[in-house]
C-alpha cells in the first residue's frame, strides 16, 4: 500500500450501506463509528451511513466494493463467499455455541489467511466481528429435537442457506417475504419462523401465538465490514489506522451491548409468556452433516480445519 | 447536493418523453456524470431487484382480474345490481354511477379502467335520459377515484411495499375512506339533482323480490371481494396469492355461471394485461432507479430535516403535506406521485407519530383527487377523451365533487380513529 | 396464411410477454394448491415467478413502446405548429435511441461483470435474468430507430402515409 502523507485538504466521502433498521444495535454502532472517525480525522474521512438497504445491499453492496466504488459494505461473511469460497465454512449452520467462539475463530491464522485472500479479489476486510445474535426456532409447539420439527412449516428468508438448513433440521422450509410472515404465522399458513430474540420482541412475534423458542442457535448472525482495496490503499496511512481501530472498537462494544441487552430481552419475552427450550444440539448437528461438505471452489478439509479450531477452544 | 437529475426529469417529461424513460435517463446521467464514486453499470442491478419482488406480482394479477371482469359478464351484473339498488333515487343514473364504482372497487383496483368502462357504458345512457354530457363525464371521473381506495387496489399494495406495512392492514384500511368518498359523492349528486330536477330511473324503490332476484344473479360477482378479504384474514392465501386466486375465480364465474367468457377473449385479456402491467411496472422500476439517486444524495434525509423544521406539530405537517400533494397531483400522475413521494414522506411523518397505515390512506385519497383535477388529472383525460367533453366544460361540472372529496380527505386526516378503526382490529 | 404470419411477427413481443406472465400466474396458483393438498409449498416458486415476471415486464415494455402507449404528457404536440412538431419528434426519437441504447450498452457490461453470479434459490447463472434488460431495452431502441426513419421520411417527403401512428399517450392505471 501507499503511505502518502495527508495534506490539509484531504477529504473523502464513503457511503456505508447495511440492511438493519435504525433501532437495531448494528445501526447504532455504525453511526457511532462513523461519527468517531469523522471527529478523529478532523472531517477528512466522512462516512455517511445508509440503513435499511437504502443504498445497494447484500450481493449488490459487495459488488459496489469489488468494482471500486467509494463504498463500505456491511454484510454477513457468506457474501464474501462468492469471492473466497472458504468463507462459506464460517457461515454454516450450528457452528458456534457462543459469541466468543466466533470472535476467537476470526483471529486464527486459518481465517486471517482467508481475509488476506479476499484482498486479491479487491476486498479489504476491516473486521468480521460485528454480531447481531443467534437465530432460533420460534413455533407454536415446543421444539427440542428434530422429531419435534418434522412436518412443520417454518418461514425462512429466500436464500438456499436457510432453506437447506431448515430442511435438513427436519422442518419444511417455506421462504416467505418478511412483510407477509407475521400474518402467515398468526393464521397458520406456516407453523413458525426462525429469528433472534431481538426480532421476536421488535416485531411482537409472540403475539402471533408462536410463543415457544427452541434454542437451536442454528445461525449466528454476523457481519463484516468491507471496502475496496484500491480505495483503501488510496487513503493516507494515518487515517487508515484510525478507521481500522474504530471499526474494531465498535464491534467489541456492540457485542457487549448486545449480550447485556439479550438478557433483558429474554426476561421481557418471558413476561409476555414466551417459553425457551434447550434443544438436542448433537441430534440436529448430525442431521446437518450434509451441509458441512465442501462445495465447488472450497479447499478440501476446510470444515474439518474450522471444527478443529473450535474443538481446541472447547477443551 | 446535485439537483441536475431533477431538472433533467422535468425537462424530458415536458418534452413528451414518457415519464419512465425520463426517470431512467436522469438517474443514468447522475451515475455517469455525477460525482458518485461508483461505476454506472452497477445501477442496472436496481432494474432487476426492484422488479423481483413477490408482493409486486399482485399488480398484474389484479389488472388481469379487471380485464376478465369486462368479458365475463361480472361488470354487467354489477351494473344491474347498482341500478336495482339506487335507480329510484333522484339523479338515479348518477347514483348508479357512484355505487357501481364502489362495487367494482371491491374487485379491481384501477381508476382508469373503471373510468374508461363507465364512460363507454354509462355516459351514453345518462345522456339519453337528459343528463348533460359534461355532468355525466364529471361524475364518472369523480366516482372512479373510489375504485382504487376500496380494496383490493394496486396503490394500496405499492404503498404497503414502500412503507413496509402489511398489505392486509392497508386493504382493510381502505374500506372506510372508500365508503366515505362514495357517501360524499352521493350526497353531492343528490343536492345537484334536486336543484336541477334530475329524474329517477325508476318510479319507486325496487320491490324486495326484484332486489333478491338480482342479488341471486350478482351473488358470484359480489362474493369475490368477501372471498379475498376472508381468505387473507384466515390464512388461506397471502395478499399476493389472492390476486392469482381472483383470476381463477373470475374465469370460472365467467365461463360456468355467466357463460359469457369465450376462448377468443383470452388473447385480448392477455394483451391488455401485458400492456397495462408493463407500463405500470416500468414506471415503478424507473422510480426505484431514480430513488437510488435520491438516497445516494441523501435527499430524503435532508428533506425530512427541513420539513421538520418547517412544521413542528403533526397536524401542521399534515396540512403542509396535503397541500403539497394536491399541488403535485394536479401536474403529475397519481401513481407516479405515490412512488416518488411516499419514500420521502413516510419517514418524516412516522417520526412525528403518524401511523404509516393512516398516512398511506391520506396519501392515496389525496392522489386520487389529483386524478380528477386539472390540468393533468389522468381520469379526467380518460373520461374526456372517450366522451368528447371539452376540459373547460368538465371543470365547471367537476368542482363540487372535488370539494366533496377534499372534505372527506380532511376528515380522514384529522379523525385518525375513523381510518384506523378497521386496521387496528387486525 | 401470410397475413397470420405477419400478425404473429408483429405481435411477437406481446406473445412472449404474455407467455412469461402466464408462467408467473400458473406457478403462484400451483403453490397455493400444493400447500393445501400436499401441506408443502414449492421452494422455487418465488424465484421462478419473479424471474418470469421480469422478462414479461421488459419485453412487454417494448411492445408498449411499439404501440406508443407509455405514459407521459403530450405537451409538445399541443403547443407547437405542425412544422416545428415534425422536428421535435425527431429529436425525441434520437433521445429515446440514446437512453435505451445506453441502458443496453451498460447491461452488456453488467452481464460481463456478473458472469460468476447465480440466483439465490435455483443457482441459475444471473445472466438469464439480466439478459431481460438487454433484450427489452434493445428492442425499444430498435423501435425508436424505426420511428426515427419514419419521422425523417415524413419530414423530407411530407408524405403522411410515412408518418408513424400519432402518439396515443395513455395514462397510468391507478
Ligand atoms: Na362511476
Ligand atoms: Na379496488
Amino acid at each position: 500500500g501507499s503511505s502518502e502523507v495527508a495534506d490539509d485538504d484531504y477529504k473523502l466521502v464513503l457511503r456505508l450501506s447495511h440492511v438493519f433498521n435504525p433501532a437495531e444495535q448494528l445501526s447504532k454502532s455504525m453511526d457511532l463509528v462513523a461519527e468517531r472517525i469523522y471527529e478523529r480525522t478532523d472531517g477528512a474521512i466522512e462516512i455517511q451511513t445508509f440503513p435499511q438497504a437504502q443504498l445497494p445491499a447484500y450481493k449488490e453492496g459487495v459488488e459496489q466494493v469489488v468494482r471500486g466504488a467509494n463504498f463500505i459494505s456491511v454484510e454477513d461473511p457468506s457474501f464474501i463467499g462468492d469471492y473466497v469460497p472458504d468463507m462459506k465454512a464460517l457461515y454454516a449452520p450450528m457452528m458456534y455455541e457462543s459469541f466468543e467462539e466466533y470472535t476467537t475463530l476470526t483471529q486464527t491464522d486459518l481465517v486471517q489467511d482467508m481475509i488476506a485472500r479476499a484482498e486479491e479479489s479487491g476486498i479489504k476486510i476491516l473486521t468480521l466481528d460485528y454480531i447481531y445474535g443467534f437465530r432460533n426456532i420460534i413455533t407454536r409447539e415446543p421444539v427440542r429435537s428434530p422429531a419435534d420439527l418434522t412436518g412443520k412449516q417454518i418461514r425462512v428468508p429466500g436464500t438456499d442457506l436457510y432453506i437447506n438448513t431448515l430442511n435438513n433440521m427436519g422442518a419444511i422450509a417455506n421462504p416467505l417475504p418478511w412483510g407477509e410472515t407475521l400474518s402467515a404465522v398468526q393464521q397458520g399458513v406456516v407453523d413458525g419462523l426462525e429469528g433472534s430474540e431481538f426480532t421476536n420482541i421488535g416485531n411482537r412475534v409472540y403475539e402471533t401465538g408462536a410463543t415457544h423458542v427452541g434454542l437451536s442457535r442454528h445461525i449466528l448472525g454476523t457481519c463484516g465490514v468491507y471496502i475496496n482495496i484500491d480505495v483503501w490503499n488510496g487513503i493516507p496511512e494515518q487515517y487508515r489506522v484510525i478507521i481500522e481501530e474504530e471499526f474494531l472498537k465498535g464491534a467489541v462494544e456492540g457485542t457487549q451491548i448486545l449480550s447485556d441487552n439479550h438478557a433483558a430481552v429474554v426476561a421481557e419475552l418471558e413476561s409476555h409468556g414466551v417459553q425457551f427450550h434447550e434443544v438436542d444440539g448433537a441430534a440436529f448437528r448430525a442431521r446437518l452433516a450434509p451441509m458441512y461438505v465442501e462445495t465447488a471452489g472450497m479447499t478440501p478439509g476446510i470444515f474439518e480445519a474450522v471444527f478443529a479450531e473450535l474443538d481446541a477452544m472447547r477443551q | 447536493m446535485a439537483i441536475f437529475p431533477i431538472v433533467i426529469v422535468m425537462a424530458l417529461y415536458v418534452s413528451s418523453i414518457p415519464i419512465a424513460f425520463a426517470l431512467i435517463a436522469a438517474a443514468l446521467a447522475y451515475f455517469t456524470f455525477g460525482d458518485v464514486g461508483s461505476p454506472p453499470d452497477l445501477i442496472l442491478q436496481t432494474f432487476i431487484t426492484s422488479a423481483s419482488s413477490f408482493p409486486l406480482l399482485a399488480v398484474p394479477f389484479f389488472i388481469m382480474v379487471g380485464e376478465i371482469m369486462n368479458f365475463s359478464g361480472i361488470s354487467a351484473s354489477l351494473m344491474k345490481m347498482a341500478d336495482v339498488l339506487t335507480g329510484h333515487m333522484k339523479g338515479g343514473l348518477a347514483q348508479v354511477n357512484v355505487v357501481l364504482s364502489t362495487m367494482m372497487g371491491g374487485i379491481s383496483g384501477s381508476a382508469n379502467a373503471d373510468a374508461a368502462m363507465q364512460s363507454k357504458i354509462l355516459v351514453p345512457e345518462m345522456e339519453k335520459r337528459g343528463y348533460s354530457a359534461a355532468f355525466s363525464t364529471a361524475i364518472t371521473a369523480a366516482s372512479s377515484s373510489i375504485a382504487p381506495v376500496i380494496p383490493p387496489g394496486i396503490n394500496l399494495i405499492i404503498y404497503a411495499l414502500i412503507a413496509q406495512v402489511s398489505v392486509a392492514r392497508m386493504f382493510i384500511g381502505g374500506y372506510m375512506p372508500g365508503i366515505l368518498m362514495a357517501i360524499a359523492l352521493m350526497v353531492t349528486v343528490h343536492i345537484i339533482a334536486v336543484r336541477r330536477g334530475y329524474k329517477p330511473v325508476r318510479d319507486k324503490m325496487s320491490p324486495p323480490g326484484e332486489i333478491f332476484k338480482q342479488l341471486k344473479h350478482s351473488i358470484w360477482a359480489l362474493l369475490l371481494p368477501f372471498g379475498i378479504i376472508l381468505g387473507i384474514r384466515f390464512g388461506v392465501f397471502t395478499p399476493t396469492e389472492a390476486g392469482a386466486i381472483a383470476v381463477v375465480f373470475c374465469t370460472v364465474v365467467g365461463v360456468f355461471f355467466y357463460k359469457e367468457l369465450r376462448w377468443h377473449h383470452f388473447p385480448i385479456i392477455m394483451r391488455n394485461t401485458v400492456y397495462a402491467t408493463s407500463a405500470v411496472i416500468l414506471i415503478i422500476v424507473a422510480a426505484s432507479i431514480f430513488g437510488r439517486y435520491l438516497s445516494w444524495e441523501r435527499i430524503p434525509f435532508l428533506l425530512t430535516r427541513s420539513l421538520m423544521g418547517f412544521a413542528a406539530e403533526p397536524w401542521m405537517m399534515l396540512i403542509v403535506i396535503n397541500i403539497f400533494l394536491l399541488a403535485m397531483g394536479m401536474f403529475l400522475e397519481g401513481g407516479a406521485v405515490l412512488i416518488i413521494v411516499a419514500p420521502l414522506l413516510v419517514p418524516v411523518v412516522t417520526a412525528m407519530g403518524v401511523h404509516p397505515v393512516h398516512f398511506g390512506l391520506i396519501l392515496i385519497v389525496n392522489i386520487m383527487i389529483g386524478g380528477i383535477t386539472p390540468p393533468f388529472g389522468s381520469m379526467m383525460f380518460t373520461t374526456c377523451s372517450i366522451t368528447g367533453v371539452p376540459i373547460s366544460d368538465f371543470i365547471k361540472e367537476v368542482y363540487p365533487f372535488i370539494i366533496a372529496l377534499v372534505i372527506v380527505l380532511i376528515v380522514i386526516t384529522y379523525v385518525p380513529g375513523l381510518a384506523m378503526f378497521l386496521p387496528n382490529l387486525l | 396464411m401470410k397475413k397470420t404470419l405477419t400478425t404473429i411477427l408483429f405481435n411477437t413481443e406481446e406473445i412472449v410477454s404474455a407467455a412469461f406472465l402466464s408462467v408467473t400466474v400458473s406457478v403462484v396458483i400451483l403453490n397455493v394448491v400444493m400447500r393445501y393438498v400436499f401441506r408443502s409449498g414449492i421452494f422455487w416458486v418465488e424465484e421462478v415467478a419473479t424471474t418470469a415476471f421480469i422478462w414479461s415486464v421488459f419485453v412487454g415494455a417494448a411492445a408498449v413502446y411499439k404501440r406508443k402507449m407509455h405514459i407521459g404528457i403530450d405537451l409538445i404536440t399541443k403547443l407547437f405548429p405542425e412544422s416545428i412538431r415534425k422536428i421535435i419528434v425527431i429529436v425525441i426519437d434520437l433521445m429515446m435511441i440514446a437512453i435505451n441504447g445506453y441502458v443496453c450498452y451498460l447491461s452488456v457490461f453488467m452481464i460481463q461483470a456478473n458472469r460468476l453470479k447465480t440466483t439465490p434459490v435455483l443457482n441459475i447463472p444471473a445472466m438469464y435474468v439480466n439478459l431481460s434488460i438487454t433484450v427489452g431495452f434493445g428492442l425499444i431502441m430498435l423501435h425508436a430507430i424505426y420511428f426515427l426513419y419514419k419521422d425523417v421520411k415524413y419530414l423530407i417527403t411530407g408524405d403522411a402515409a410515412a408518418a408513424p401512428p400519432v402518439a396515443a399517450t395513455t395514462k397510468l392505471d391507478s
